[in-house]
């Protein structure tokens, strides 16, 4: 309805003064919860451990299958708190390992191909190939390649078996890059995997 | 039949109101989150295009069912298309995107603090409510300072709460589909039917209903000027944390067995089922206050106008469609369209009444029931005089 008979306006800068108060409540409020709940996270140190060597790690995928991560190889590395217990992130400067346990993987090649993509959810020009196969020594198998954004290079791996597999993604300054793969492709030669 | 015109249009222009700094925080609030978190949202969609068609096509079916809902629950007063868009594209755009870059961090927060084993079972839960409660009821705040007069009851807040709830609900289930098709190692449009599945059957609606709770609460606070200050401020919070609980025990893994199977479906209809009665409850106190609202604005109107069976007939919806149907057994389907005419212009003189319309304005209203009525008058007089009931 619009019979709102209203009583002069009172005018402040062009605008009307009523409801002006509450205006800018709405707008201090939304920029609040833009601001405060990631300001207030960076500033908090979470309680970050260091990789020690015969540390393991317990991954559960997402529906069916868990693995058991032997993180001998990354000794020395940070392992911040994850949100998920379907992943974990181990970091050493810029260097980056992150491991998924992924359930479901009926084929393997097509799996590599896709999970990738979630580079392209932060960076659209994500580019990512295939290089060659993995095998590991306990039987693990699946593919290595790897893939460069806008800022980073880096090595990636899908190794598993039956339906499970761990997608790896590596990156690291090019002068680490190779330690930090070879540490990487460690961890994974000796995850237990149990579908 | 000839349809007897309309004698009180719905408002056109309520939301076009430059001079409200509302307003331009509104557009400001809205072009900023466009800016950033919709460019984001369309780039993340082209990495997944079929999954998100599948969410889009399911979200809108979604949302055009639950629009139809709120808009049938509305029984008194439909509120301006325009201003119900206000609120929804707040909760689609703004709160959703406020939400996202909120959540990240308070997500990180309880991980931080909690370690993984606490943030996998209890950062949605935390996380949650946290941020999205308060950014969705913002949506029902900037409607009223938008247009107050448009806000007249406590079922008003209701109204605009589910709509900032449900445009929020069906972004984040686009969301979801992207990140699921995303992270899914097979199948883009199986994650996206999967996900749109998993949405209809489980939590639909959980949005509306709880912004829906405390937009009530909202609205009791400005509207019901009959009670203490301290009253609708205890209203509006009380509402305010039950949709936050409402929100809190659906995220969290209380009522949820360890073991994932059939007895976690049977969890969620549990919380469901909660959440129901509690939005129902709320519903109901907002109609009847509704129909005391009307019936007080009506009492001095004369029998032409509405008699006393006729407002008892208008209470619920069923009541209406009991006196819809007695007309029409008496008189035929014409009988039926005539008698649902009539409730709607009894309902438009009330409203002419509230809003002090013009005087020619509230006049026109009561020559639309009298013209509805004589033409009942004209439809039965051949009828009975052939003897037929």
């Amino acid at each position: 309805m619009e019979y709102d008979v209203r009583s002069a306006e009172t005018l402040r800068w062009g605008l009307e003064r009523r409801g002006q108060v509450g205006a800018l409540v709405v707008l201090a409020v939304v920029l609040l919860y833009l601001l405060v709940p990631k300001a207030v996270n960076a500033h908090v140190h979470g309680a970050e451990t260091t990789v020690e060597a015969g540390d393991h790690f317990m991954l559960d995928a997402i529906g069916d299958g868990s693995a058991k991560l032997d993180l001998s190889a990354l000794a020395g590395w940070t392992l911040p708190p994850s949100a998920s217990d379907d992943s974990v992130l181990v970091t050493r400067g810029d260097a980056k390992v992150s491991m998924r346990l992924v359930g479901n993987v009926r084929n393997p090649a097509l799996a590599f191909d896709r999970l990738p993509r979630v580079l392209r959810l932060s960076d659209p020009k994500a580019t990512w190939s295939r290089t060659g196969e993995f095998r590991g020594h306990r039987g693990l198998t699946g593919y290595r390649g790897e893939f460069t954004t806008s800022t980073r290079t880096g090595s990636l791996f899908l190794a598993g078996r039956d339906e499970t597999a761990l997608f790896v993604l590596v990156s690291a300054p090019s002068s680490e890059l190779e330690d930090a793969r070879d540490a990487a492709e460690t961890v994974l030669d000796t995850a237990e995997i149990n579908p | 039949m000839s349809r007897v015109p309309a004698a009180v249009s719905e408002a056109e222009r309520v939301v076009l109101r430059p001079r409200r700094l509302i307003f331009w925080v509104y557009l400001g609030l809205v072009g900023y989150s466009l800016a950033t978190f919709g460019v984001l949202m369309v780039r993340q969609a082209s990495v997944v295009p079929d999954a998100v068609v599948i969410a889009i096509v399911v979200q809108a079916v979604i949302g055009i069912v639950i629009y139809l809902l709120i808009r049938w629950l509305d029984l008194f007063e439909k509120e301006p298309r325009s201003l119900m868009a206000v609120a929804f594209v707040w909760g689609a755009v703004v709160a959703t995107a406020t939400a996202l870059q909120a959540n990240t961090g308070a997500i990180g927060l309880v991980t931080k603090l909690g370690g993984t084993a606490v943030s996998e079972r209890w950062a949605p839960a935390i996380a949650g409510p946290l941020t999205e409660e308060a950014l969705k009821l913002l949506g029902v705040v900037a409607v009223i300072l938008l247009a107050r007069e448009q806000v007249q009851r406590s079922l008003d807040g209701l109204v605009y709460g589910a709509l900032s709830g449900l445009g929020f609900e069906l972004v984040e289930n686009v969301l979801y589909a992207i990140n699921l098709a995303v992270l899914d190692p097979n199948s883009d449009k199986a994650a996206g039917i999967a996900i749109s599945l998993a949405r209809l059957f489980l939590g639909f609606g959980l949005h509306p209903m709880c912004t829906g709770m405390a937009g009530l609460g909202i609205a009791y606070a400005f509207t019901r000027t009959d009670r203490t200050r301290w009253q609708r401020i205890g209203v509006a919070v009380l509402l305010y944390l039950a949709g936050y609980a409402m929100h809190f025990l659906w995220n969290s893994p209380l009522l949820t067995p360890a073991e994932p199977g059939v007895s976690t479906l049977g969890s969620s209809a549990l919380k469901y089922g909660v959440l129901l009665v509690f939005f129902f409850l709320c519903y109901r106190y907002g109609a009847r206050f509704d129909f005391s609202w009307f019936a007080a604005t009506m009492k001095d109107e004369s029998p032409e106008i509405l008699t006393a069976a006729e407002l008892q007939a208008l209470r619920t919806r069923r009541s209406r469609r009991k006196a819809r149907r007695v007309a029409g057994l008496k008189f035929g389907t014409p009988g039926r369209h005539l008698a649902h005419e009539l409730q709607h212009a009894q309902l438009a003189v009330a409203l002419a009444r509230e809003c002090d319309a013009p005087p020619e304005v509230l006049d026109t209203a009561r020559q639309r029931v009298r013209a509805i009525r004589r033409k009942a008058a004209e439809w039965a007089m051949p009828r009975r005089a052939a003897g037929r009931p």
